[in-house]
This record gives C-alpha cells, structure tokens and sequence, in this order.
C-alpha cells in the first residue's frame, strides 16, 4: 500500500496542514477498513494486531454449526466478559473481611447497575464452566483431540482446571455464608490428598483456617495469577489451533478443497456467535439476581454445607469415602482426561460426531460425563441437611 | 448472507438489551419517593455512624426524605415525621442502630431486612424497644416500658432456675440465654413459650401459661438479648464476667424469716404452689411440713436429681445455710385445713397431680417424670395387690413426685380416699377368676459378673427399645408409651422393690403399661435380667 | 499453491450491504449505550467524608457579630446583626484549611491572607473564600451546602 501522496497546492508553496488528517489516518491504518478485494481481506486479518492469531484462510467445514457448535468461541467470549466485569467489579471490592460484605451490599444499591454488573459476572462464571466442559465433550466426541492434536487436548485440560480455579477462587470473594462454607468444605478436601495434601491446603489459604489470608490469596489468585495463566493458555490453544492445521477433519477429505476467506465468512459467524452469547447473559443478569446470604459467620455453618455446585459430584462421594471421593476420583480422572489422546492409537474418527471406529472411548466419556452428572444432580438437589436425602419438593 | 442476517436481528437485539439495562436502574424506588417529597435532583442520603461498635452505614433517608421535617407528621411511610427520639439526633445515630434492617440497600425489601442477605431483621413498633439494650442497661429509660416489663416477667418467672443468663440467672439445665435474640426468631421464641415441644420435642420446660401481652413483653426482652452490649468496653465485660463466675450465694440466718426471704428470691412460686400464690407448673409445697423431713428438703434444693433422678427442678443457687432455712419455712407455713370428704380431698391434695377427671392429667403432669399415675387405669390397678395403691399414698413412692400422706390425712382418710378413687375412677372391680400369680423364690444362683454380663446381652436385645440403651427410660419408642418406660437407673424407686417383684415384672408384664411379658425367656435369663436391672441402681 | 477465489459481484449486494449498515449502526448503538452504563457504574454517588450539606447548629447559639469556624467541615458560618452567612475555609491555592484570624482568614500554609468577606489580602492565593449557601432546616437549625457556591455578600436573613 502506498502512502498518500502529498499534493502540489497550484502556484505556490504546499499547506502541510491540510493533509495532516490523511497522514494520520494513513499512519494508524495501512489498509482500508472495509477490504475491497480479496487481497485486502486476507490482510484484514493476518496483518492485524487483534486478528493476526487467526487464520487468513478456514475451510468451509469449520464454518458449519454443527461442526463445533460455537462452543469453544462461547468460552472464550465469557472470558472476554468475565475479565471485563471483573475489571468493573474490582473499583468496588475490597479483599478484607471486614469490608467485603459491606461492599456487596454497596454494589446492591449505592453503585449505578452494580447489580447488573454483579449478576451478569456471576452467570458467566457459570456458563464458562459449563462451556468448557461442553466443548471438551465434543472435542472428544468428534475425536478433535488425537494425533496431531494431542497436545491442544493437553492444554485444554489446562485450561479447563484454570477455569474451575478462577471460578473456585471467585467463588469466596462475596464473604458470606454461601462463599465461606463452600470454601471451608471445598478446602477441607484437600486435606485428603496424601502427604502434600496439608502443605496445599495451608498455602492456599495462608492460614489453618478460612479467614482474612485466605480471602487475600484468593483475590490475588482471582485477579491477577489465575488470569494471565488463563490468557496465556488460551494463545496457545489457539494458536496450536492453526499449527496443527486448523480443526480437525475426517481422514481421505483433500486438503484445501472448500477454503474460504475468514473475512468475511468466518468472523461474522464469530460475531454472531459472540453477539448471541451476550445476549443470552445479559438477559439472564437482567432476569435473575445472583445470590447474597448474610455475612460469614464461622460460628454458624448452614446445614447442608455445600461446596460450588461443579464440586458437589466430589462432595457426594466424599460423603461415602474420603479418600475415594477426594483423592482418588479427581486424581484417576485427571490422569486418564491428560492421557486420553495418547491411549487411543489407533487411526481414525477423527472429524466426526459418535465415530463408529471410536465407540468405546466415547462410550467411557459419556458415562464418565453422565456419572458426573448424575452426582452433582443428587448432590444440589437431593440432599438436605445432615446431608441426609430429601426429596426435592 | 443469512449470517447477515442473524448478525442484523442479534445486533438490534443487542440494542434492545442495552436499552433494557440502562432504564432499569434500581434507582426508581428512591428517588421517586424523593421527588415526591419535593426534591428535584434526588440523590442517596447517607449517614457514616461511628462510635458505636463497627462503623455503620445508613441510606434509610433516601426513601425516608421526610423524617425530620415536621410538616410531614401526618404522612404516609415513607414519607413521615419521625416521632420525637429525644437525645438521639439521626446524624450521630443513623437509624440502623435502634430499627435494625440492612442500612446500605435502597430497595425497601432488601433495607427492611426481608431478604436472603438479611443479617438483623427491622424492629418495628414495640419490638424495636429491643433494641435499646445495645447502649441501655436496666433499669431502662423511660420509652423502653416493654422492654422493662418483659425484664420484669423474666425476674419474676421461674426463668433465672433454669437458664443462664449473665447477670440475672444462673440455671444450668436449659440452653443458655446470652445471645438468644441474635440466634432465633421471633416465631421461635414465641412458639418456644407457647408450647416449649414444638421446637425440640424432648424439651423438659413446662408450658408456662401467661397472659398474651405478657409473654409479647418477655419476647421484647429476649430479643434485647444479643450478648455484649456496644455500651460495655471489653474491660467492663471482662470484669463483670468474673465478678459473675466468682460470687457465692450469701449465707443466712437459719431460721424461717430468712427462709421465706431466699424463697421469694427464688421464685419458687413460679413452679409450686404455697398457700395462695401458685405457678401451676409443679407440686404443691403446702404440706411439705408433713411429707418430707427439712434434711430431705434439703438434699433436694441441692440437687433435685438425687431424690427424683428424672426431676426437671433446677438446682438452684443456694447456700447451704439458705437451704436449711428454706426447709425451716416450709415447716412453719400456715396450712389451711383440709376438707373432710373424700371428693374434697381428692380435689384439694391430689387433682393438681393426678387431675380432676384422675386421668393423671393434672396440672403438673406435664413437667412429672415419672408422670403421674393414671387412676383410671383399671386394667393396672387390678393387676396390683389391693395393699399396694394404699401404701403409695401412705408411704408416698420413692425415685417419684408422689410424697407419702401418712401424717397429712391418717390411715383411716387415706383408706377412705382410695376407696373413694376406686369407685369414682378405677370403676371396674377385680375379675375374681383372675389369679394372681406369686413371685417366685430365686431358683438361679446367686448374682455374680457372669450373670449380670449374660443379664446386660439379653438387655441390649429385648429391652433398649423401651429402656433405653444405658436403661434410663429414654428409648426410641419412650416418647410414644403412656406410662413411659420406667428409668431402671431410678436408685430411690427400684431399691424400693424387692427382686422377686422385679421377676414377675419381667416374667409377667405390668398389665395396663406397654411392658409386656418375658414368659418365653428361659427362667434362667429372667434372673440373669433381673441381676442386670440391679445392677444398674447400686448405690455407686 | 492454493486458489484465491477471484472477487466475485456476490448477488444481493445491496441487501447485504444495507444488513450491514444496519448491524453496524446498531452495534455501534448497543456500544455507546453499554459505555454509558459502564460509566455510571464508575461515577461515585455516596462520599465517604464528611457529608455535604453540614449541620451548624441552632439559630440561638449564634450572637450577632459573631464568626464560628467549623473545622471539620471546613466552614465558617458569620452571623451580622439579623442576617448570616457562610463561607467556605478551604484556601484557593492548594486546598489547606485557613483559620480565623483577628479580622479575617489566615491560611497555614503557604501565608495567604484573606479579609473578612473571603477577600484576597496577601499570599500566593489566586482567587477569594467562597460564599456558600446557608439555610434552614425544618427543625431550625442552620445548614451550610459546602458544595453550593453563592455570589459575595448573599445573606440569609435571621428570623426574630
């Protein structure tokens, strides 16, 4: 692209300054906005700072709904919102326990939309857990995570764990009696872990109990740790996206037939995705208050004590066997979710939904899923106090 | 293009959200009531109190703008006059501390403490004088005359016997009261007085019968009750406390003067009956004078549980020279005469117990255990020797409430009252063709660990249902058994019976109570349970 | 080597491109409004200090002739006869509060010198004390808006 140039006034010496608008623009932007060929499009993308991570070019696949169903790109814009509300949220909070609550009940009511503020950061905490373990599920279910891309699959995991610590560490910040029991309870499961189990719980919370250490460690984990991890994770993952040669596809399809640009085809259907993300959460903040339970009161547990509801599974089987419930499980499913590329040698299904070829290990992932379910269910719903089943009615 | 077109209709959706979010402020509450005071840029009203424990902050004036403006006395809420509060100006004291709520919220559901954030509920109308214990210490000012009045029930209920309480009372036997009004409800502690089963079904506290006002008057008080009040500094409460825990009841005078002192002081009345005044709730101490010795009396106010092991008297806070003097009044109290029938004496000796229908639903059945025996159990009684009920009343029954009439009515009256009882509440006569069998005399050798060992195996499978594991009456099925299955630890009571009654007890039931017959044990294991029972009553 | 497709007239142009134009407006839209509200959230509407609107006490406790300085709000409420006034005591250079001084305002901290009516007398200070607008409360106290700003010498006057 050539820089304007500059023009001769008739009969006499230039006016430098009636061209300094298209200097400056010309100097901040190297290409048009608006990409008038197909040259100009893919330089919208590669040769952009915000876009650059992205493909120029994707095949036409990817483009289809029911290859990935949006669900990575939702994770991802949740993050987006999460880091921003939380911003918002951060010029109101303070991490002391003798301020926190106050503070909760300021953005209640003293601060203009704090409760929007707080809701909409509340439900996308919630749907980015729900979110990444959706897209893990199809990830394993379209066999997306095998040779070459076993790594990603790795790093996903990562990720997925980072998200259920932001979300655990978040989940302590409200300091009351919901967030300081499911701390308590949630952190006593350490205690299980053999050898480092108490060291761990211990340099979590800065303390031997839940008290003012804990809520510092937590916020900073919360803010500062757990989000540059995150972030830096999520440039890996996307960008071992593309060095494994974007998503994954069936074996005997040719390479390069059915590319397309990604401007336009690919980012507007990320734009729709990411507008209708926003739209559902604004709406669900809009609707639905999160909750507030008064101040933390260690002398007074509630009765059940429940940790955040993607460790209820957990709990519930903690109530059976500690050591099962709290070592074990999470250690063996860990394990097996890190190996479970590189278990599956064998060639094929890759690329497509329920393979045949891949019946039993998405067989063990669905019931594996489903159990989770099925735990977690029992454990939000069906059990009362003394933790002794109730019926939900 | 259909992206574009999705994109389009997400995008004005968008617009549609954004809009939404931006009218629904919160704010409308608030500032509408401002401006309707006349207020045309509404803002939050805030008032910073400091000084009185943790810093507190108040918004009540956002919606509540009208409060000290005089011309607002005949308002609607919440645009209304605040009546005169005196020395207690709203800048320095906000309004959280006397009215309670949540101060920061601007919404009415969340700032009048109905919410699920809600840490104190708002005190309104009498219940707010509650509130005037955080910085008041009785005597209360003026202003506070519920709040004085329900002290006042409190003192002079039986309340101080058996709850503790820092400063007031030192009963150990029901829960604590220090912190009562931060822990429960109000629903709580009403329906707690009304009925003290409703809340926890073994509750031994008797159902304290008061006038409504009363007992709205005492709920004021307990709801005061929130522990360390914000006037007391730590080194204040340190030192009361201490002065609390150290003190010793004073001794006395041994004589009537000062045992009629100490009983006042104890409120007895609030339970018992003496003469005129009567609580309603326990035994009748009119003739004390004749059933029981002034050293049993004694023993008794020292620990009510070592005569009636499932007592719920308290032990009160006595010196042992009060106690005496105690028993000493109760010898010298006037006793009115007793009536000459049979009706009238029933009526004036033994109904408050045993009830006027002699369904031993009396008066103090409720807060007896043993409960008093139901003389309209035919079936019991004409399963008992004729002898035994007349030696009941003249002997009264140890390890029980009853106390022996010998010397109150003579055996000729006594005689004269069972048959009287008989024909007016037994009603059915014996079945002469029924015959009673004899207590055997002791076959099985005599008791040694070995047979109390086989006794206590035998016990944990057939009896713990009734008797309760340790055998003091309190199994799971206890509660749903009228006569409740007897305390076999009841030293007093079984050291009344001799073994061979204990064996046919166990060999032949009690018909008329829910203890059914052993007959299928081999007579071996009946003695090996019957050296087991003794066992559990040895004198340690 | 890859084919790029050519550029291509893509049919519905002008729908696509007034879809477009309409999205793009409406984000834009959606964008400002959403700003708004993010800005709102970060305007303080409580302060933490002492409140604005100061109670100065009753109107008796004040005599003719006299001047009360309100250090922690930072006032002086000056009382003439039957008519009173406010002035605020935070100096114009760089905020330090000035105290009385025999027949005006001295300033601490850097010298500044005001007369009685919050005039400018000496010192580094750029501009007068300002006059704040004192009024009466329902109850008959005084009470000084210490962020209302009044023209000099505007008075209120003392019911009798």
């Amino acid at each position: 692209m050539s820089l304007p140039q500059a023009r001769e006034p008739e009969g006499g010496r230039s006016a430098p300054w009636r061209e300094l608008p298209a200097r400056i623009w010309a100097s901040v932007f190297r290409s048009p906005i608006v990409p008038r060929d197909d040259l100009g499009r893919m330089q919208a993308v590669g040769a952009n700072f915000f876009f650059h991570l992205h493909a120029s070019r994707v095949q036409g696949r990817s483009l289809r709904v029911a290859t990935t169903l949006g669900l990575g790109l939702a994770t991802l814009v949740l993050f987006a919102l999460l880091c921003s509300t939380g911003i918002m949220l951060m010029f109101v909070y303070v991490p002391a326990p003798e301020q926190a609550f106050g503070r909760m009940l300021d953005l209640r009511g003293a601060v203009a939309y704090g409760p929007f503020v707080r809701n909409l950061h509340r439900w996308s905490a919630h749907g980015m857990v729900v979110a990444a373990i959706a897209h893990m599920a199809r990830v394993f279910l379209t066999g997306s995570h095998k040779k070459p891309r076993e790594f990603n699959w790795v790093v996903g995991v990562g990720l997925l764990l980072l998200t259920l610590a932001l979300s655990f560490t978040g989940y302590l910040l409200p300091w009351d009696q919901l967030a300081y029991w499911a701390i308590v309870v949630g952190t006593s499961m350490a205690n299980y872990i053999p050898g480092i189990g108490q060291d761990l719980r211990r340099a979590l919370l800065g303390d031997e109990a839940v008290g003012p250490e804990a809520l510092l460690r937590f916020y900073v984990l919360h803010v500062a740790l757990l989000p540059v991890l995150t972030a830096t994770l999520v440039g890996l993952h996307l960008w071992r996206v593309r060095r494994d040669g974007g998503l994954a596809r069936p074996r005997g399809e040719p390479v390069g037939a059915d590319v397309v640009l990604a401007w336009p085809h690919a980012l507007s259907r990320e734009l729709a995705v990411a507008l209708g993300v926003l739209l559902v959460l604004g709406a669900t903040a809009l609707a639905w208050d999160a909750p507030l339970e008064p101040h933390a009161d260690p002398n007074h547990p509630p009765n059940p004590a429940k940790s955040p509801w993607y460790f209820l599974g957990l709990q519930e089987l903690v109530s059976h066997s500690a050591f099962v419930g709290g070592v074990a499980v999470p250690a063996v499913t860990l394990l097996l979710m890190l190996a479970a590329p590189y278990l599956e040698r064998s060639p094929g299904g890759e690329g497509e939904w329920l393979g045949r070829k891949r019946w039993l290990p998405n067989a063990i992932f669905v019931a594996a899923l489903g159990a989770f379910a099925v735990l977690t269910l029992v454990g939000s719903t069906l059990r009362g106090a003394n933790w002794a089943f109730v019926m939900p009615w | 293009m259909r992206v574009s077109v999705w994109i389009c209709v997400l995008s004005l959706a968008l617009v549609a959200l954004a809009v939404a979010v931006w009218r629904h402020t919160g704010d409308a509450e608030w500032q509408g009531w401002q401006r309707a005071y006349g207020c045309d840029a509404p803002e939050i009203a805030q008032d910073i109190v400091r000084g009185f424990g943790a810093e507190r902050v108040d918004r009540c004036r956002s919606c509540h703008a009208a409060v000290e403006d005089p011309a607002w006395v005949d308002g609607t809420q919440p645009l209304r006059t605040h009546p005169p509060i005196g020395p207690h100006p709203l800048a320095e004291f906000g309004c959280t501390i006397c009215h309670g709520g949540d101060g920061r919220a601007l919404t009415t559901r969340a700032a009048h403490g109905q919410d699920a954030s809600a840490q104190e509920p708002m005190l309104l109308g009498r219940l707010l004088e509650a509130n005037c214990a955080r910085c008041h210490d009785a005597p209360y000012p003026t202003g506070a005359d519920h709040l004085r009045r329900g002290r006042e029930r409190f003192e002079q209920g039986a309340c101080a016997g058996c709850h503790g309480l820092r400063g007031l009372a030192r009963g150990t036997l029901g829960p604590a009261l220090d912190e009562v009004g931060r822990r429960r409800t109000l629903t709580y502690l009403r329906e707690s007085i009304v009925d003290p089963r409703a809340n926890d079904p073994s509750s031994r506290m008797p159902a304290f019968a008061m006038p409504d006002p009363d007992r709205e008057d005492l709920l004021v008080f307990l709801t005061s009750l929130r522990g360390p009040g914000i006037h007391e500094d730590p080194v204040t409460q340190r030192r009361r406390a201490r002065a609390w825990r150290d003190a010793q009841p004073a001794e006395v005078a041994m004589d009537a003067a000062s045992g009629q002192r100490a009983f006042e002081t104890g409120r007895c009345v609030a339970c018992h009956r003496l003469g005129e005044l009567d609580g309603r709730v326990a035994p009748d101490l009119s003739h004390t004078a004749l059933q029981r010795a002034p050293r049993w009396i004694a023993e008794h106010l020292a620990d009510p549980r070592a005569h009636v092991p499932d007592s719920a008297m308290p032990s009160l806070w006595l010196s042992a020279s009060e106690r005496a003097a105690i028993a000493i009044y109760l010898e010298t109290a006037p006793r009115a005469e007793l009536p000459a029938s049979p009706p009238e004496t029933y009526g004036a000796l033994c109904a408050r117990c045993h009830g006027p229908q002699g369904d031993g639903l009396g008066l103090g059945a409720g807060a007896l255990l043993p409960r008093p025996r139901a003389l309209t159990n035919a079936r019991f009684f004409n399963h008992q020797p004729e002898e035994r009920p007349i030696a009941s009343i003249l002997e009264g029954v140890p390890g029980t409430a009853m106390p022996p009439f010998e010397k109150v009515l003579g055996r000729e009256r006594a005689q004269a009252l069972w048959t009287w009882i008989r024909a007016t509440f037994v009603r059915e006569a014996r079945n002469p063709r029924v015959s009673r069998l004899a207590a055997p005399e002791r076959t099985a050798p005599p008791p040694d660990e070995a047979s109390i060992a086989r006794g206590a195996d035998t016990f944990a499978v057939r009896c713990v249902l009734c008797h309760g594991r340790r055998g003091d009456g309190r199994g799971p099925a206890a509660l749903d058994l009228l006569p409740r299955p007897r305390n076999l630890r009841n030293i007093s009571f079984l050291t009344n019976l001799s073994d061979a009654r204990l064996f046919a007890s166990v060999s032949w039931g009690i018909v008329g109570t829910g203890m059914p017959p052993w007959e299928s044990l081999p007579v071996a294991t009946r003695w090996d349970l019957v050296d087991f029972v003794r066992s559990l009553s040895r004198r340690p | 080597m890859a084919v790029i497709a050519p550029t291509r007239v893509a049919p519905n142009a002008g729908r696509r491109r007034a879809l477009a134009l309409v999205s793009t407006g409406a984000l834009a839209l959606a964008g400002l409004i959403f700003g708004a509200v993010g800005l709102r959230f970060g305007l303080p509407r409580v302060s933490w200090g002492p409140p604005s609107r100061v109670l100065a006490g009753r109107e008796e406790a004040i005599g003719p002739g006299a001047r009360v300085a309100l250090g922690e709000a930072s006032v002086a409420l000056w009382r003439v006869e039957d008519r009173v006034a406010a002035l605020g005591l935070v100096c114009t250079h760089l905020g330090c509060t000035v105290a009385l001084s025999d027949d005006g305002f001295a300033c601490p901290c850097h010298g500044s010198l005001f007369d009685g009516r919050g005039r400018v007398l000496d010192g580094p200070a750029p501009a007068g004390l300002p006059w704040l607008r004192v009024s009466r409360t329902p109850a008959g106290e005084w009470e000084v808006d210490t962020r209302a700003v009044v023209p000099e010498d505007t008075w209120l006057e003392v019911r009798s």
